[in-house]
């Protein structure tokens, strides 16, 4: 198995606060990569500097190609898709517009790919009409998922995606990931507080404490370190 | 009745000026989240550079279209060169605006300076005469100003609606950071946005100069007029910028007749007025978005 993305002394923040310090990982191609941390530790700044929402000192390569200071729509165009945290849909415009412009990068036929996620995910296609704004915190997060693997991306960036949402929904939302990584096998990046089902379909883990990569392994070595299963699993 | 009726269609010809020239404040509004205070003093210059490309044997319409290029080209650069320096962020507002107020000073010493502050006479666009409308009469220029509006306004429909540029121009307006994750080039959008905003104000500019007469200052005044009807449509709704607009010119003009007080000189503080009651009573305009978001 050959690496896809490849990070390497990531150092990032907001002005002089610096967040992320030397942090380290890699993803492996169509692997799921989950980041465990508390509030605060860094999760999302990592995401953040990866697509290049803000600065990073070091590197982060997508097979073998320097990602660090490159503009974000750049980043995308590499085929980098970020689902950012709180969901970053166009509130104000329809499902379908949110999708067709999910599209901007795909070169293949946009109805017959909007019409694909319609079908993985049928809520959608009720509401193709409606603003995305109206939609349930569940909705937003399908919508916003299926907007970012419109373009067909080699590495999807998830940040929390069961944020405000239901148990059941978000053990759903994660079932269709799952389901979604093993069909097209997209990679993925996720980070989550939501330990359980993240470790559930991702095959390396790492954990993030103050901005510090301080374990990293199999899913299931770090479900069965102590320290974790105790701050993040609850048992 | 007749009276009013012709009433009607002078503060609808009027108001199709005011529309459009909203429209191109909301555009811009919508790109980058502020008033250009400027958008008034750059149609002015740009109804100066079709006066005098007229005035050099060019014919009028050509003189028109001309114009509105290099106002496309002027607005955009001032995305790129006055605005973007100081980013999007709600902090930056403020010497946003102070930015565009500096931008209208030079522009109408610029154009003092360059033609000098004596008025010109600049020819109708749809040449003179009256056209009958039932029992009342147009004039040719005001039917014309009406139609060209319309026209544009269904083009821009067009280009925003059914073309993938205006979606990626709407998503860029609508929410930045994720267009940019979607791949889309948001700095050339906002550009483009200011850019067709300068275009329709060169529309605007040279549409009012017969009437208002070729002055630096001439479109100060109307100027307020249009942010009565972006705030009356709703900041963020180019079609409320257009429907405010035609209201805002109705309602001055009729207001001008009916109310004495007001009369014909005292016409701006109708301006005024709306737009303290819209903000106090309905701050998001008729058709504005209170965006409503669920999480």
């Amino acid at each position: 198995m050959s690496t896809l993305l490849e990070v390497q002394g990531l150092h990032a923040g907001y002005g002089p606060v610096e967040v992320l310090r030397d942090v380290s990982l890699t993803v492996e191609q169509g692997q799921v990569a989950v980041v465990l941390g508390a509030n605060g530790a860094g999760k999302t700044t990592l995401l953040r500097a990866l697509s290049g929402i803000i600065k990073g000192r070091g590197r982060a390569t997508l097979d073998g190609r320097q990602l660090l200071g490159l503009p974000s729509e750049r980043i995308a165009a590499l085929g980098v898709s970020h689902v950012p945290q709180g969901r970053g849909t166009f509130a104000n415009m329809t499902v379908e517009e949110n999708l067709r412009i999910g599209a901007h990068l795909s070169r293949g036929d946009e109805k017959a790919e909007i019409g694909k996620w319609y079908e993985i995910f049928p809520r959608l296609g009720d509401r193709r009409t409606q603003q995305a704004g109206s939609l349930s915190g569940g909705e937003q997060q399908m919508l916003a998922v299926a907007r970012a693997l419109m373009p067909g991306p080699r590495l999807l960036l998830l940040d929390e995606p069961s944020l405000g949402l239901a148990p059941n929904t978000t053990r759903d939302l994660f079932a269709s990931l799952g389901r979604i990584n093993a069909e097209t096998g997209t990679a993925m990046l996720i980070v989550e507080q939501n330990a359980h089902l993240a470790l559930d379909i991702g095959s390396t883990a790492m954990l993030l404490e103050a901005g510090r990569m301080v374990s990293s392994g199999t899913a299931q070595e770090l479900r069965d370190n102590d320290d974790i299963r105790r701050a993040y699993l609850g048992y | 009745m007749e009276l009013f009726l012709q009433q009607l269609l002078d503060g609808l010809a009027t108001g199709a000026l005011y529309g459009a020239l909203a429209l191109s404040v909301v555009l811009v509004y919508r790109a980058s989240g502020i008033v250009n205070f400027a958008q008034g003093e750059m149609a002015m210059f740009a109804a100066f550079l079709t006066w005098q490309a007229h005035t050099w044997g060019v014919p009028l319409v050509l003189a028109i279209g001309l114009s509105m290029l290099i106002a496309f080209a002027f607005g955009a650069g001032v995305e790129r060169v006055l605005i973007r320096p100081f980013g999007t962020t709600a902090a930056a507002h403020l010497s946003l605006i102070i930015v565009t107020l500096g931008l209208m000073l030079v522009l109408t010493s610029g154009a003092g300076w360059t033609w000098g502050y004596l008025t010109k006479q600049v020819p109708p666009v749809f040449g003179e005469g009256v056209v009958d409308v039932g029992a009342s009469a147009m004039s040719r220029q005001a039917l014309g100003i009406i139609l060209a509006v319309a026209v544009m306004s269904v083009l821009l429909y067009f280009l925003f609606q059914k073309t993938r540029l205006g979606l990626d121009m709407r998503a860029a307006a609508s929410n930045p950071e994720s267009a940019r994750l979607s791949g889309i080039p948001v700095g050339r959008m906002l550009m483009l946005g200011w850019g067709l905003a300068g275009a329709i104000g060169a529309l605007v500019g040279a549409l009012a100069a017969p009437q208002l007469f070729l002055q630096p200052n001439m479109m100060a005044a109307m100027l307020l007029y249009a942010f009565a009807a972006a705030t009356l449509g709703g900041f963020d709704s180019p079609v409320g910028a257009l429907i405010g607009g035609l209201l805002v010119g109705v309602l001055e003009n009729m207001a001008g007749t009916y109310i004495d007080i007001i009369g014909n000189d005292f016409k701006q503080a109708v301006a005024l007025i709306i737009i303290m009651a819209v903000l106090l009573f309905k701050p998001e305009g008729l058709f504005g978005s209170r965006t409503v978001a669920r999480v």
